[in-house]
Order: structure tokens, then sequence, then C-alpha cells
């Protein structure tokens, strides 16, 4: 198992590659989308939330070349230069591919646009791509000092359906501002439709250039945000996900807190079962209480979760790829997201440190 | 064991509030505004309480009541010092505060000469470095026979150090040394540190432990009397500075003291980054043998180095085995239990996190950083737990157990 570090578009200088070698860290997964951009309810100093009805920031990037062999290569250098390893680039930006989303006009132009970036990632070595197939993203989710000691966190506080996604919106951040009029609801079996399509052509494309694609489940996992449809909210939709498209190239990004708030099933049956087939690239780790529609993200020595319990099924069964700390509650200082990242990894480390000793001792 | 946080007071830049956030549910104090040996009001105790505990935390230990130089060199108003450490002891017995951690280091206490130890990673660390330490006793204080407590090799070496340091290397060094780090119990200036260090000029070691026995036995009746127990906090570093002895450094010394009263009134702070600085303190036996008798616990560690000095270490990544360390301990609280049914926790507390790249914005002490510390105690929470999971499903399923195996 390797021990990572997960770092926002804004974070990506050497002061934070620093910061994760000193909290312990060897890999990096990085967002190249800034989701902050113009997000006025949405300060960078934490996870994007954009607050219960509202959006994160404005898609589509004023650095249009950030997908590009040469600057994936650029960052992929300074990181290594740091002494660290790229393991994985996650999400990719809605104005890039909304209408793959929202099966669009522009399409199989947007197709193309995803298959050159996966093309790229493979030329510059990153060997993971994170990606979240979701109209409506990660959205609907309220802050407040319900963390140990006051600590701001985020969670859920019943379902959002009432507010349906303006036009010109997806996955949570604006790509169009002109657009007038809400994004029609469509079913289940219909967004299943579109992921086929998508995944079927990505694939094969991923597998050529030897990347891996890893999907993230719906977060919050509810059945519908915002009158759309979700795509994995329960944790045996990863199953029908997988045998979507056999391949080494079709994995998960799975987000141990995400599967926790699900209302169905067992997080360490899903852990069990996912990474026992080997289909998890990276994991999130986050703990929770509660489950949807009321939640609430916690540290993670604490809730609902036995993270020993899920670091144990993940060396039973071999696990070899990246954990990242997820989101975080703030603790109350200048530096709340370092702190809630130190103390997430400080913990993985103790747990495997242990491990490590139990083997020792055979 | 419970996870507790070290708390300078109001004065400390890091807030209760903060603490409670850490997941630290025990505090470890003092009157801090109180320190050079008066007796702590009972009412003073109790207000710092009543703040910890307005937090949603509990006081769990007093560290320290400090020592002051007059009973250790049983001189002077040795008397009226032990009679207000007494006082202090009955003062907090009322308030309910069941450890007190002190120590008996002779007119130094905790020493580093580096404070600012760039790691590799670019964060801080401290450092113990015997070479600088030699150069400033030798070539700085010019301490009056000096020469006599190192050895040839070492002072010629340490001339070496000492003439290619830079002037501000030196008094950098020298401000390390004897300034005062936080919670020590005096700081000084050259003068008045030569003055201290004549004061105990022909102290041996028996000298110093017979009187650290004498005063045990005026104050461990008292603590006895007030539902008290006391953990005498080892040596830091574990040796002889500026040529006065040292008593509570190696496993002898720990055991002579539990010896001379075998009371659970007298017992120890089992400190694994002090006692660790010496290669031949074996931590591991140390913590099974004295398992009793331990009542508080600092899981920090220590790097030892070839010639004799250190740097502090990550929690985990030492030159000792804290994990075995830890799990004796938890053998020890279940064994505490099982005995009596309460009073089984063994606080701890990280200590002397590095200083990580956030933290150096925020000010902070040395050794007592914010974001540095609380990935310590997260990491030592994470052993912990560790350790109690395994242990409950080792006795349950032998076929898991099995099972792991063969992957293994």
């Amino acid at each position: 198992m390797k021990v990572g570090l997960g770092l926002y578009r804004h974070m990506l200088s050497r002061d934070y590659y620093d910061f994760a070698r000193q909290a312990g860290c060897t890999h990096l997964g990085i967002h190249l989308v800034d989701y902050f951009r113009q997000g006025a309810a949405n300060p960078n100093n934490n996870q994007p939330t954009g607050g219960k009805f509202g959006y994160w920031g404005v898609a589509g990037d004023p650095n249009d070349k950030i997908w590009t062999v040469e600057e994936l290569q650029r960052i992929r250098r300074e990181i290594e230069e740091a002494g660290l390893v790229l393991e994985a680039v996650e999400n990719l930006d809605p104005a890039i591919w909304y209408d793959i989303l929202l099966d669009g006009p522009r399409r199989s132009e947007q197709m193309e646009r995803v298959k050159a970036i996966v093309r790229n990632m493979g030329e510059a070595g990153i060997p993971t791509l994170g990606y979240n197939f979701s109209i409506a993203g990660v959205c609907g989710r309220v802050s407040g000092p319900w963390g140990r000691g006051g600590a701001v966190t985020v969670g859920m506080d019943g379902p959002v359906d009432d507010m349906p996604i303006a036009n010109g919106t997806a996955w949570n951040m604006v790509y169009d501002e002109y657009s007038a009029g809400h994004v029609p609801s469509i079913s289940h079996e219909e967004l299943w439709r579109r992921f086929e399509g998508f995944l079927g052509e990505i694939v094969p494309v991923a597998e050529q250039a030897g990347v891996r694609m890893a999907a993230h489940p719906d977060d919050p996992p509810m059945p519908t945000m915002r009158q759309q449809p979700r795509l994995v909210y329960q944790p045996h939709m990863y199953q029908r996900l997988i045998d979507l498209v056999p391949s080494k190239s079709n994995a998960l990004e799975l987000c141990v807190g995400t599967v926790a708030e699900m209302s169905e099933g067992s997080v360490y049956d899903a852990v069990d079962q996912y990474s026992r087939q080997g289909k998890i690239a990276y994991i999130h780790l986050r703990n929770v209480v509660g489950k949807v529609p009321y939640y609430r993200e916690t540290f993670i020595d604490e809730g609902d979760v036995d993270m020993v319990r899920i670091l144990s099924i993940l060396r039973s069964n071999g696990f070899q790829g990246m954990v990242i700390p997820d989101h975080t509650p703030q603790m109350t200082c200048s530096a709340p997201w370092h702190a809630g990242m130190a103390h997430t990894i400080g913990f993985i480390h103790g747990v495997s440190a242990m491990f490590r000793e139990q083997d020792a001792r055979k | 064991m419970r996870g507790t946080w070290r708390w300078f007071g109001p004065r400390d830049t890091i807030s209760l509030e903060q603490i409670k956030q850490t997941g630290a549910t025990g505090i470890v104090t003092a009157l801090h505004h109180l320190y050079h040996g008066e007796p702590w009001p009972v009412e003073e105790v109790l207000k710092c309480k009543a703040e910890i505990e307005a937090h949603d935390l509990v006081w769990s230990v007093v560290e320290s009541i400090p020592v002051h130089n007059s009973i250790k060199l049983r001189s002077g108003p040795y008397k009226q010092y032990i009679e207000w450490w007494k006082e202090s002891l009955r003062a907090i017995g009322k308030a309910g505060i069941e450890i007190v951690c002190y120590n008996f280091m002779p007119a130094v206490d905790w020493t580093r000469t580096d404070l600012m130890r760039r790691l590799p990673t670019g964060g801080y660390a401290l450092r113990f470095d015997v070479l600088d330490f030699a150069a400033y006793d030798l070539f700085i204080l010019k301490r009056d026979g000096a020469e006599a407590d190192y050895s040839d090799d070492r002072i010629v070496s340490a001339r070496k150090r000492f003439d290619h340091m830079m002037p501000d290397r030196r008094n950098r060094l020298e401000q390390s040394i004897i300034a005062g780090l936080p919670a020590a119990e005096a700081a000084y200036d050259r003068k008045t540190l030569a003055h201290a260090l004549s004061e105990y000029k022909t102290m041996t070691a028996a000298d110093l432990r017979a009187h650290l026995i004498t005063f045990l036995a005026e104050v461990v009746p008292v603590a006895e009397e007030n539902g008290i127990r006391l953990a005498i906090h080892p040596d830091d570093p574990p040796w002889p500075l500026f040529g006065l002895p040292r008593i509570v450094s190696t496993a002898d010394d720990a055991e002579a003291i539990l010896n001379a009263y075998n009371t659970t009134a007298n017992g120890l702070t089992f400190c694994v980054g002090s006692y660790g600085a010496r290669a031949d303190n074996d931590l591991l036996s140390m913590a099974e043998k004295f398992a009793s008798r331990i009542y508080f616990a600092h899981l920090r560690q220590v790097k030892r180095e070839d010639d004799g000095s250190f740097y502090e270490a990550e929690h985990l990544e030492g030159s000792s085995d804290i994990i075995g360390v830890i799990r004796a301990l938890l053998r020890e609280e279940q064994r505490r239990y099982r005995k009596d049914g309460n009073s089984h926790e063994i606080p701890m507390r990280p200590d002397h996190g590095h200083l990580l790249l956030p933290d150096s914005n925020q000010n902070e002490s040395p050794g007592y950083s914010l974001i540095g510390r609380f990935k310590g105690l997260a990491e030592l929470r994470g052993v912990i737990r560790g350790l109690e999971y395994t242990e409950q499903h080792a006795q349950e399923t032998p076929l898991a157990k099995g099972f792991s195996g063969q992957l293994n």
C-alpha cells in the first residue's frame, strides 16, 4: 500500500509537495480542475462545497494547455524533483465533458477530447485518471461546527431534489453562465446507457495508453440529487460498473466515506469484494457518522467506520495501490487543511507500522 | 490509553478548543504562572481544572510541580520548599487529580543543542549533539575543571567544532542550551548558570540519590494520603551534563527509586525519548519490568547517532521498540482493569512534534508544534487501535489467522 496525498489545483507547488513528504507521503493524487474559481461561497482552504443549493466555481480553465503532454510532464517532473511519485490525476473539467454527461450535441467532439487527454496522460507517464460520471456532481451538502471540539465539518441534511440543475451547469460547476431553464430529469437506465457509451469508448483508449480509469462513487450517494439519477449509490452498483467492460483499465477510485454513507450493504464487504478482484486503483480514506440523507464527515479516528478493519482487509487482499486522505473536519487554526491531512496520514502510518511490526514478529 | 496533550495554560498559543479537536481527552498541565517552588493554592488548581472541564476535557496529569534546587542540594531554605511541595500535592489531591509528574535533574533540565535541525523532508526537529555540547562547556562557558569530564579525543574534536563555529552559531548554541526550553524550570545567562553549577560542585551521584530518597520519604506519604501517584520523569538526556550527576537515567536508577519506597504512590513517567537516548536502556524490557509502576507515558522517540548524539525522530521511527512498549502498556492496563476494574488507564501524550511547514507560520515553542504533535498523536492512536484490533481478532478466529498467514 502506498500512502499519498491529494492536492487541489491551487496547491500544485513546492510548498505543498514538501508538506506531503513531511507528513510522510510518497505519492500524490492531484486535481487539475480549479473547483474554486469565481465560486463566491466556496473558499479554497477546504474541500469545495458551494452550500446546499449553490454550485462550486466556474468550469473551463483559462490555461487550457494544462492537459497537454508538455504540461503534464512538467507537473510530473516538478513532483518527482520534490521526491514524490505522481500516481493519479483526479477529475475531468466539466467544461471538457459536459455533453458526454448530458448527451448533448457536442458529445462526440468532447469524447475525442477526453480520449486525447487519456493518451496524453499515458505519454506523460501518469498511470491513473480518477473520474466521477455524475450529472449533479458532489452537491447538496451543508457545513457547520459539528465536528469534534466544534471543528467545522461537512454533511448532509436531507434530500435536495426540490432544486433542479440550471442549464449551463454540470457536475456542480458552471460551464455556461448565460443559459436559461433547467436540465431535464432522466431515468437511471438512461444514465447507465450514457455511461456505457462513455466507458466502451474510453477503456480501449486507456488500455492502449496504459492508464487506469478509476470511478468515484456518487457523493452523496443518493438515488437522485437535484432531480438527476446517480450512477453508483449502493455498494453493489460498483460491480455492475466493473462488469460492463472487463479490463484492467476499468477500475475504481473507492471512497470509503462515500460507501459508508450508502443506505445498503457494508463498507467492509465492499472494500473486501473490490480489493479482492484487484479492481481498486486507489482509495479515499474518510470517516463519517450517519448515512444519507443525514450524515456528517468526521476525523479519521472517530466515526462509524473502523479504519483498522478497512486497512486490515486491504492488507489481507494484498492491495498495492495508493491510499489518500479524503476530506476532514477543519481544526480551528490557520492551516486546517494541513492539520487534517497530517492527522489522517499519521493515523494510517500508525496502523501500518503496527501491521509491519506484527509481520516482523511472525 | 488515554490520549493527552500538554497545555501550557491560558498563555499557550494552542487553545483548549484546538486540543479538543485533536481527539485528546486529557490535559497535562501545571500552574505555569506559579512555577518557582511556591505552593499552589487549591483555588488556583480548581480554577484551572474548571477551565479544562469547561472544554469537556479532564486534567489527567500534573506536569510538573518543579522541585526547587535547594531540595536537590538539601541546603538553604529546602525545608520550606518541601513543605510548599507537599502543600501543592494536597491542593492537587483536593482537586481530584491523581498523577503528578516531576523530575530531579540538578541545575539544568531538558537540554538540546539545536532547536531547528532541518530534516531531509524540510521539517525541523530538536537535536542534541555531544560535540556541540562539549564545545559549549569547554570553550564558551569555560567551566572550571570541565576537561576532566571529557576524553582527550572528545576535547580535540570539540575544539575543532568550536573553531569552525561562526559567532552567530555560538550564540544560538548558548541560547539553545541555557535560555530555557518550553517548560524548563529555570533559564540562565552564562553568569547565573556558572553560579548554579558551582552550587553542585562537590556533589556525587550518591549524594543526589540520597537527597531524592529523603525527599521521597517526605512527599510519598503525603501523596498516598491524597490519592496521588507520583511519577518521576527521567533525565533528558540521561547522562551527566556539566559534570553534574544525573540519577534517573537507567533501568537500575529506576529500580533503585521504586525500591526505595515500594508503594503505589511512588512510580515512574515512562518517557521513551529520554530513556531511549541511551543505547544501554532496553525500553521494551524496562516497560515490561516496571509496568505496574508506570503511571504516565511520553511516547516520543529519538534516533541515536554513533557518537552519542541524537535527534528527535518521528514518533514511530526512532531507535526504540515503541510499538512493543505500547503493547506492554496496553497489557498492563488490562491487568489493572482485571484487578480492580478502575484507574487502569495510563495517560500518554505525544511529545516534541516536528515543526512542519504550516507550523512554522504559527510561532510555536520548540517541540510544541500544533500540527506536528497532532500528527504524532494520530500515529500513536493508529498503533493503539491497531494493537487492540489484532489482539481481539487473534483470539477469536484461528481460521482468519491462518488465512492471513498464507497471504504473507
